[in-house]
């Protein structure tokens, strides 16, 4: 299980309408944003490999998202 | 409440997603308090990154700490920094002296227990001469204890024998600088990340062991994303995963590659053929006096293809490393730490690192610089710069040379002669003395050797045999248990000091509250035992900040020069990087830089005058690829090695004294690779016994392929599983720095 805080850059102005459908999508829990671009978030899966697909994912489908940035990752075997 | 792992991790996710995009107040909303509360500027605790912060303090008690904004962390934390708090008044804290009674250490007073040390080390010292006594500090100790106690030694007992703990963790790096520069301490800064287009991350875990400057190079990487990073690491760590090119091998194997490396840099012509000719000698073994053909016809041997044979990786990543970081017109940097520098050839791998900047010219422009990282708090200021080493006296002067003895027997106003001419033991024979009989007494400061030296079962033997007093703040520690007397030391923001980091940035640490029980800081402790040993007049510092002023008068005219940083500037600015030779000098960012390093005259003709050097040239050193001093043979077929996990620091005495770091990752696992765990018979949780020629441990099992097949990986925080009951004490013959990082172990099931 892998536990990763990430940061989600958007177009300006954008942070609060991506950040009402983030609400909606499973495995990813908004922690705040700055109103304006950027969105902090905990997101959790089974793997490294995983995580990527999901930033691909959310980049392929959401336009308003400009990237998906891993700050932290920890790994969990309990 | 119990924390478990999951949400210790959805805490530090959270907090680092939350301060990237700089919500600190989100972070620190829980801790922060309404009213008479007073923040006070200090400096993180843990590691050598040296993070500002200010401690919140309500009632005479620190509840709480937020991150410095105008500090080079820019008001970033790690959780194990937010955290901070919870040390200062743990259940482990030691609130009073302790003397061994009948076998048992039971309560005594400060005078009952400082006079016993004093007669101790005076028996010592007057039948065996001063010799019998030995001083073994730390990296996290203030500038000024290390100060004090490197002068009542040195010049007052009269022996060299003043060691301390960043003798395990940087000697190697060091080395390298001395050897490759001639001038020790990184050129570069922190803010180099910011600009640089490749990262070069060896033998570093730098998402765990130095979270906020990781952060940095994923921002970096965020805002530049054609950005570059290169790993290389046998294992597959958190750091690794953000890497465009992980390069895995055999451990001990890298000094191949990084010769491969350079291979391919000069077949390629990507070196920089006018630095080389206005910068750059070239040397084997001890002397320069090798040429850049010489260099050329060395790295012939080491093709891709060969080194890759030799170290299990793919000769194409090898190329693709080179060509990444010697690509024209891009900036490198590289860092490293343990997983080079704990070696038996740490210094040559050292050297190999600072060559592949040197033949490309990716060196003192913003970007491109070698940067070694640093473990602890005040391992570069203190220890480092301040000449706490049995071999050095302060700021970059050496105990072998009469002049730098004479020139600091004049800064301290004692007799010619006062200081020896013989480098005092290094640490693993200081331990191995005081096994001997020969060291009689010996004085621990801020560390816990018990815990953290290699092969450290034969020295626990000698600690018990010798008298050895230790000041700590927690008890009790793998070192306390085993000590004649134990000293209760003041922490953190219970005292004032300066703290240096990896950058060469000063910043002091103001005392915020009082220190808990009897505890007294280290400086009052060692000026105490000075004046009981006869030698007050050596230390007549009323407070640390009358020790700083003393310390400007040894720094002055040394490349160091730091008279600029006066106690209220330092308590007015946040931090400042020397050298810095006036109040009104800005502090550099680059040394030996045009400019910007005052020590390279304005009108220079070149941008860089490596001043350290005769002839102002950096050297190139051939150095071979050499295996470690254990290899794994058909005895012991297993390699084992050791390091960090992101919630807890060194031997875990702060990290295990917080309640959410205690209940994530306290016990020390074994990473091992599922082929070897199929092979083994061992799942995840299973116990395994790990055993080296020197001792043995029982270890929880952990499969994963973080770890490569015929490596077994340990956390080291673990006082009550102790991994250097099977380390190494091999040293570095340059740097004496032991091998923790190799050993050849079996491993079977219990």
């Amino acid at each position: 299980m892998i536990v990763s805080g990430v940061v989600i850059e958007t177009l300006p102005g954008n942070a609060d309408s991506v950040v009402a459908r983030l609400r909606e999508a499973a495995q990813i829990a908004v922690e705040g944003s700055d109103g304006d671009r950027r969105i902090a978030a905990v997101w959790e899966g089974e793997s490294g490999q995983e995580l990527e697909r999901f930033a691909e994912d959310l980049l392929a489908s959401d336009e308003q998202i400009l990237g998906v940035f891993p700050v932290y990752v920890g790994e969990d075997d309990e | 409440m119990s924390v478990t792992r999951r949400n210790f991790l959805r805490t530090s996710a959270a907090a680092s997603a939350l301060a990237a995009i700089g919500d600190l107040t989100s972070v620190q909303e829980a801790m922060a308090g309404p009213t008479d509360e007073q923040w006070i500027k200090s400096v993180c605790r843990y590691c050598g990154t040296g993070c500002g912060l200010y401690v919140g303090v309500r009632d005479g008690e620190v509840f709480a700490v937020k991150g410095d904004k105008d500090n080079h962390n820019a008001g970033f934390l790690c959780l194990k920094g937010f955290l901070l708090p919870q040390i200062l008044t743990a259940k482990d804290r030691l609130r009073h002296p302790l003397i061994r009674k009948n076998g048992e250490l039971v309560r005594a007073s400060w005078d009952e227990a400082m006079e016993l040390v004093a007669k101790k080390f005076r028996a010592a010292i007057d039948q065996h001469g001063p010799d019998a006594v030995g001083f073994y500090g730390s990296g996290q100790g203030l500038t000024e204890e290390t100060y004090v106690a490197n002068k009542l030694f040195k010049a007052g007992i009269r022996t060299n024998n003043v060691e301390g703990n960043p003798r395990l963790c940087m000697a190697s790096a060091v080395g390298g600088y001395v050897t490759t520069y001639g001038k020790d301490e990184p050129m570069g800064c922190y803010e180099d990340i910011d600009h640089a287009d490749v990262f070069f991350l060896a033998g570093s875990n730098t998402a765990e062991a130095h979270p906020i400057l990781f952060q940095r190079i994923v921002a970096r990487k965020e805002a530049s994303p054609e950005t570059k990073v290169i790993v290389l690491d046998p294992r597959r760590t958190p750091t690794a995963r953000i890497a465009d090119l992980h390069i895995t091998f055999t451990p001990g194997t890298d000094l191949a590659i990084l010769n491969a490396m350079a291979h391919v840099l000069v077949e390629e012509g990507l070196v920089d053929p006018d630095f080389i000719t206005a910068h750059l000698a070239f040397g084997q073994g001890k002397q320069a006096d090798k040429s850049w053909d010489e260099y050329a016809a060395f790295l012939k041997e080491y093709t891709p293809q060969k080194a890759a044979a030799l170290s299990n990786c793919r000769a194409e990543d090898i190329v693709q490393a080179a060509r990444w970081f010697g690509e024209a017109g891009k900036t490198a940097t590289s860092m490293w730490t343990m997983g080079i520098n704990q070696r038996t050839r740490g210094v040559w791998a050292n050297n190999l690192i600072h060559n592949l900047h040197l033949i490309t010219g990716k060196i003192g422009t913003p970007g491109s610089t070698p940067l070694s990282l640093t473990g602890q708090p005040n391992a570069c200021g203190g220890v480092r710069d301040g000449g706490g080493l049995s071999h050095l006296l302060p700021y970059g002067r050496l105990v072998a040379k009469e002049a730098h003895r004479t020139a600091i027997e004049k800064l301290w106003n004692v007799p010619p002669g006062t200081i020896k001419p013989k480098p005092g033991l290094h640490t693993v024979d200081l331990f191995r003395a005081l096994e001997a009989g020969d060291v009689k007494c010996l004085y621990v400061m801020c560390t816990n050797p018990g815990h953290s030296l290699p092969n450290v079962g034969r020295y626990r033997k000698a600690m018990e045999k010798g008298f050895m007093v230790v000041s700590e703040v927690y008890h009790p520690t793998r070192t306390t248990e085993l000590a004649d007397v134990v000293l209760p030391a003041a922490l953190w923001a219970e005292k004032e000091g300066v703290y240096g980091c990896t950058e060469r940035r000063y910043q002091l640490l103001e005392q915020a509250i009082d220190p808990l029980g009897e505890a007294r800081p280290d400086f009052d402790i060692l000026c105490d035992l000075g004046r009981r040993l006869g030698h007050g007049d050596l230390l007549p510092f009323q407070s640390p900040a009358e020790a700083w002023e003393e310390i400007l008068t040894l720094c002055k005219d040394t490349p160091y020069d730091f008279n600029g940083m006066t106690r209220d500037r330092l308590r007015r600015e946040h931090g400042v990087l020397w050298p810095a030779p006036t109040p009104g000098h800005p502090g550099t960012k680059r040394r030996f830089v045009r400019g910007d390093d005052p020590f390279v005259p304005v009108d220079h003709p070149q941008r860089i005058k490596f001043y350290g050097k005769p002839n102002d040239r950096a050297v190139i050193w051939l150095r071979p690829h050499q295996p470690p001093a254990e290899p794994a043979d058909a005895e012991y077929p297993t390699l084992y090695t050791t390091g960090r996990v992101i919630e807890h620091w060194h031997t875990g005495t702060m990290t295990r004294n917080c309640k959410e770091l205690r209940h994530a990752n306290a016990e020390a696992v074994a990473e091992i690779h599922p082929d070897d765990a199929s092979a083994w018979k061992v799942r995840t949780g299973d116990m395994v016994r790990i055993r080296s020629r020197r001792g043995q441990e029982q270890f929880r099992v952990k499969v994963t392929d973080s770890s490569q097949k015929g490596l077994v990986f340990v956390h080291m925080h673990d006082d009550e599983r102790l991994c250097n009951l099977i380390t190494i004490d091999a040293i570095d013959p340059g740097s004496k720095q032991p091998e923790f990082k190799i050993c050849a172990v079996q491993v079977e099931k219990v």
